[in-house]
């Protein structure tokens, strides 16, 4: 038996009329030429092959859900450093970022999946340019990942680009672009640039707000854009597929275009994301208990406090009253103001049916170990045990008190 | 003079014939060399400092290949410092160039944690300042990186390279740009389809150094086979040198084979070799001998501890201390027991052959072999743990009631001979090859002069793309699917996915292992599976998640699943024709069909009627090696019920040798007696012989009313595609029936037995009889060769 029919016999076969294959590759030859007309996009070639590009313009003005760019306009270094946690961004310039979202041929990652297509955003004489690099076919990817950094390197003059924005770039466009750099034997030029993350500070921020931190679940709710129609992000790597076995590529164009959203929402994300952490006040598309727990992350204490006092007088908070004071007693002693903790404390079980053990615990910390008030410690134990007769912290303090007020040992 | 004293206790069983073999080996003082001169002096300090002041001559013979560029392997015994055959040149060269680097692969993890122990201790000893680092799946998710960038010496297996270093390698540019050295420890398990699979590993990991411009030497180490270097480079593809001569001194060591006494001469009974391997280890540990035991089974281990225990708990004066060692158990209980044995502190032990390959416990005194360990090459290795420097020491085999023992039992010399047992590898099984180029055109797109395995491939690569697995672009194939194909090739055979079985009365605890090719017929739903002597109702079968569901019940019959397995010959590689036999070997298409069940009443055999099955039929396209024979040329005063009855029996002891040629797994292999072409098979049921038609049918028909009668035993690779079983075998056919023959004709028994032509009860009182009538018109004793 020859390999042909040996490999059919273990595998099956997918033997297509030879006529109809040799007519689908004639199609596919005709219409290599005519993809960059389709996607909008002009070829471009190089020594190394040729690939299609594509950009388009938008000004800045223009509008995306109820934003524009001109949300980054108030977007400074020390602003991203503050989003970000990360001080290598306090020289961030929204005028040098450069915004990047990749398609790929899967999401299973290494060294077999390619992106195929890179899409690239950045601010040129006040609007906002898009570049898209297409990958044509396989052969074509040195001349794919080069003519990406002739734009890194060729910006504005020989100036360059200083930072890359991505979401969820860390983990994974960047990974694989590294790959296909290391891969084609060229120089990454993203390695240059300071990265800017916005997957985790968007995850700070609006944990617990939304059904997830996806970047089109965030502009639906942050942004209030609605993309539909859209081709969902699964069907991405099967129209390549197609495009390529079978030279259809009708559906790449909404790949394109999805790309295009993704970088929009990213980039108009980034400006509103800076905002609602630049700015003292509430704003409506964050509560401020999250902004809260934001600033306290970045060890920005007193503006966490500042927004627990605030979130007491925020509707949306109303539910979670003890989480916020708890939080709010918390913040105080760290601050290492314990008169505000302990009142704060005392308020809580004061208002609370069923006060939380927590509170019990930081307040009677304080009494016994800062104030040494043992006596009101032991009290406070007391009407807590009342509550949680089960807990041997409680037992374990109340022991403690009691040798303490009877000057014994209790080690 | 403890051992002395066990081994006199041991004499009235060698009167009563009972011990088939002491053989004694003399002390050797060893061959020694000097210390290369050129080492690097903080290694030459290390060594020193550890109390090494020259090298065994086989370790200077190695670490010269290595200088000269050339890859070695290393066939000593067990503890003859093998280890230091590879680490010597490794640190050398590691410790003069800042970025070379190597990787150690071992077949199992805890091989691997063992060994980073001993190298941490040199590179420490000699300051070098080489980080080593174990990469396995229980590395956590941040030291990944670390270890992928700055680990010089990286200890992992092979399905680790496999599924996480080859299809992620951009990620380990730092260590594919300068990897000098690949090491495979334990080079002898990398055979059957295991061995075929790491040779493609192999073949895509100098595909992607080669990318990175690097080309590493191979140094292996190996157990005892016939075929080291042969091995070797079938499996790396590349000029191997053989390292054989050992210069490790020994000390005197008795090797002892023990077959337990018949007890019951009708069944051909023999006292069981675990209560035999009790009473033998019990003896050395009274003696104060630290001794190791080695069981079948991890329920074997337990069995043989709790005997152990028992019988010291009775005298609390001995306070002999017996610990268990076996997978399951925790690291950090394994790590300690090593401890223990390797200080002294831990008298016995009983493992299974999670102790055998290199793990560091020290030297025992004495070594108990509880069954057959399946290979003559693990036999060796086991025995190895047994055996120090200076005092003697002791290994004794104890057989049990199956084919494989009691034909090593009986026949010392192929065990004390020359190894026989070859390592066999088949890379280019289509199958195994074909999963593999996807995994390598994942890595990096193949191009059209590239070269992977032995079949066209372009072609392959062709046919990958008109799947639209891969595309064509020009004259290269990239990888075009979602898909990871690393995730879906497994290394290991099949057979090793063992079905649990779980009981749902105990909130689904496992109970029991079934192997894969038994489950359809043992843990079908509705079955009755016996368990301890209880009885388990199966409520589902979750194939794909290989999970039985069971609850106990307590009724009056057990199930019976019916099998049909019927062979066609598709082609025919060889013919040898000899005296109306011909034997041949070729393709075959098999389907085994499990069409339903027997309710069968307890005590009194009754049919209670029938119930079905509800499962594909299994089948598979593979190489089978036969031999049939003609009716003329068979004893005439044999009816053909009775020819076909032998037959049954010749085939039963036929598979245990050939597994023990092959070096594999008995159930790597599969038998059939039936038709040469296919017109019935035949089958030994309760009732009487049953007969089939390949297309599953019964047939009722009485042996006499066959159409065609050409009585034929054929013996298939249990794999699709097989993986070079069959040619082996039939390159071996006569030598296997000779064997077979002083098989069957060797045994105690007297009507057959499960260590001969299989249990009486299935076959019939004369069938041995017969089966010895066929073999001797068959192979002759004088054509012996």
């Amino acid at each position: 038996m020859d390999l042909k029919s040996r490999l059919q016999q273990i595998y099956g076969s997918k033997d297509e009329d030879a006529g109809l294959r040799k007519r689908l590759e004639k199609l596919h030859q005709r219409e290599t030429f005519t993809i960059a007309e389709h996607l909008e996009g002009r070829w471009k070639e190089t020594a190394s092959g040729k690939i299609v590009r594509v950009e388009k313009t938008l000004p800045w003005f223009y509008s995306h859900g109820d934003h524009s760019f001109d949300t980054l306009s108030s977007l400074s270094g020390p602003v991203a450093a503050l989003l970000t946690g990360d001080c290598s961004l306090s020289e961030f310039d929204v005028s040098s970022a450069l915004f990047l979202d990749t398609e790929t041929t899967g999401l299973a990652g290494g060294a077999g999946t390619y992106p195929f297509l890179i899409g690239a955003g950045y601010f040129e004489n006040g609007d906002f340019r898009l570049v898209q690099f297409f990958l044509p076919d396989f052969e074509s990817e040195h001349a794919f990942l080069s003519d990406f950094s002739d734009l890194i390197g060729g910006f504005a003059g020989g100036k360059g680009f200083r930072s890359l924005v991505t979401f969820n770039g860390k983990s994974f466009d960047l990974s694989l672009l590294q790959n296909r750099f290391v891969l084609q034997r060229l120089d990454n030029p993203c390695e240059a640039l300071v990265h800017l993350d916005l997957l985790h500070p968007c995850r700070l921020l609006w944990r617990g707000h939304f059904e997830d931190c996806s970047l089109q679940t965030l502009e639906k709710h942050v942004l209030n854009y609605d993309r539909s129609p859209d081709l969902p992000s699964h069907l991405i790597p099967v129209s390549y597929f197609n495009y390529l076995h079978w030279g259809e590529f009708g559906p790449l164009r909404e790949v394109l275009e999805h790309n295009r959203r993704d970088i929009i929402s990213m980039a108009i994300l980034l400006g509103v994301a800076g905002q609602c952490v630049a700015v003292s006040e509430i704003v409506p598309i964050i509560d401020s208990l999250s902004l809260a727990r934001f600033h306290s992350r970045r060890g920005r204490l007193p503006e966490a406090a500042a927004f627990l006092e605030r979130s007491l007088a925020d509707e949306r908070c109303l539910g979670r009253r003890a989480d916020v004071l708890f939080n709010l007693a918390r913040l105080h002693r760290r601050m290492g103001d314990e008169d505000a903790a302990l009142e704060v404390c005392f308020t809580l079980i004061r208002e609370d049916p069923l006060p939380p053990l927590e509170a019990f615990q930081e307040a009677a910390k304080i009494l016994e170990h800062r104030k040494r008030a043992f006596q009101d410690a032991l009290d406070l134990v007391a009407r807590a045990l009342a509550i949680y007769p089960e807990s041997p912290e409680l037992e374990r303090r109340r022991y403690r008190l009691i040798c303490r007020l009877e000057g014994k040992k209790w080690y | 003079m403890t051992v002395e004293n066990a081994l006199s206790q041991l004499k009235p069983l060698r009167r009563r014939g009972d011990i088939t073999a002491w053989v004694e080996q003399e002390p050797d003082p060893g061959s020694y060399s000097d210390l290369p001169a050129d080492l690097a002096p903080s290694l030459t300090e290390a060594l020193t400092s550890r109390g090494i002041h020259r090298l065994f001559c086989h370790q200077a013979e190695s670490y010269g290949l290595a200088r000269a560029g050339k890859n070695f392997v290393v066939v000593t015994p067990t503890a003859s410092g093998k280890t230091l055959c590879y680490n010597l040149p490794v640190l050398d060269s590691l410790a003069l160039d800042p970025s070379a680097r190597a990787v150690y692969l071992f077949p199992t993890k805890a091989l691997a944690q063992d060994q980073q122990a001993e190298l941490e201790q040199m590179i420490q000893a000699g300051n070098l300042g080489i980080g080593v680092n174990t990469y396995d799946g229980d590395t956590p998710a941040d030291m990944r990186r670390k270890i992928r960038e700055h680990g010089r010496i990286i200890l992992t297996n092979p399905d680790m390279l496999h599924t996480a270093i080859l299809p992620h390698h951009p990620k380990w540019v730092q260590l594919l740009r300068n990897l000098r050295y690949v090491i495979i420890d334990e080079l002898h398990t990398y055979r059957g389809i295991f061995g075929s699979h790491v040779c493609n590993v192999f073949r895509r990991l100098k595909r992607v150094a080669a990318f990175y411009g690097s080309q590493p030497q191979f140094f292996c180490a190996s157990a005892t086979i016939a075929n080291p270097a042969e091995l070797a480079e079938r499996l790396l593809e590349v000029k191997v040198h053989p390292v054989t001569r050992n210069g490790s001194p020994r000390a005197g060591k008795e090797f002892i084979f023990y077959n337990p006494p018949v007890i019951n001469q009708e069944l051909g009974l023999r006292r069981s070799a675990i209560s035999a391997g009790r009473s033998l280890m019990e003896r050395f540990l009274r003696e104060n001998v630290q001794t190791i035991a080695f069981a079948s089974s991890r329920v074997n281990v337990e069995v043989l501890l709790r005997y152990l225990q028992r019988s010291f708990h009775k005298h609390p004066a001995d306070r002999v201390q017996v610990r268990g060692y076996r997978g399951g158990y925790l690291p950090k209980t394994r790590r300690e027991i090593e401890r223990e044995l390797r200080e002294g502190e831990l008298l016995g032990v009983v493992s299974t052959n999670a102790l055998e390959l290199g793990i560091d416990i020290g030297s025992l005194e004495a070594c108990i072999l509880v069954g057959y360990p399946g290979s003559v090459a693990s036999t060796w290795q086991q025995m190895g743990r047994a055996g120090r420097r200076t005092g003697r020491s002791a290994a004794i085999l104890v057989a049990r009631n199956l084919p494989l023992d009691q034909f090593i039992i009986t026949h010392p010399e192929y065990f004390f001979g020359l190894s026989p047992e070859h390592g066999l590898i088949h890379p280019d099984n289509l199958q195994i090859l074909v999963s593999h180029v996807k995994c390598a055109a994942f890595e990096l797109p193949f191009q059209k002069n590239e070269n992977f395995g032995k079949e066209n491939l372009v072609e392959i690569l062709d046919f990958l793309a008109d799947q639209r697995i891969l595309c064509r672009s020009g004259d290269s194939w990239h990888w075009s699917s979602e898909s990871y194909p690393a995730d879906s090739v497994s290394l290991r055979h099949v057979a090793d996915e063992n079905f649990l079985v779980l009981n749902s009365d105990e909130g689904n605890r496992a109970i029991a292992e079934v192997d894969f090719d038994s489950a359809p017929e043992l843990i079908h739903k509705d079955a009755i599976y016996m368990c301890e002597g209880r009885q388990f109702y199966v409520d589902t079968l979750d194939y794909p998640r290989r999970k039985a569901y069971v609850h106990e019940v307590k009724i009056d019959h057990y199930t019976q699943a019916i099998t049909y397995s019927g062979l066609r010959v598709l082609k025919i590689d060889e013919t040898k024709a000899d005296r109306g036999m011909t034997s041949e070997y070729g393709e075959v298409h098999l389907a085994k069909k499990f069409p339903g069940f027997k309710k069968i009443k307890l005590y009194t055999h009754e049919n209670l009627g029938y119930g079905k099955i509800d499962l594909p039929v299994h089948e598979l396209h593979t190489t089978s090696y036969w031999f049939s024979v003609t009716e003329q040329a068979l004893p005439a005063a044999l009816t053909r019920t009775e020819i076909i009855y032998a037959f049954l029996g010749i085939a039963y002891a036929l598979q245990y040798l050939a597994a023990l040629l092959l070096m594999c797994d008995v159930r790597d292999i599969g038998r059939s007696v039936g038709d040469r072409s296919a017109g019935w098979f035949a089958k030994p049921e309760r009732e009487g012989l049953g007969f089939y038609s390949a297309a599953g049918g019964t047939e009722t028909a009485a042996a006499d009313q066959l159409a065609t009668f050409d009585p034929t035993i054929f013996l298939y690779d249990n794999y699709p595609g097989g993986v070079g079983f069959s040619e082996v075998l039939f390159s071996n056919h006569a030598r296997l029936l000779e064997q077979t023959r002083n098989l069957i004709g060797g045994c105690g028994c007297r009507n057959g037995c499960p260590s001969c032509v299989g249990p009486v009860d299935e076959l019939g009182k004369t069938t041995k009889r017969h089966a010895l009538e066929i073999l001797g018109v068959l192979a002759p004793p004088e054509r012996r060769s």
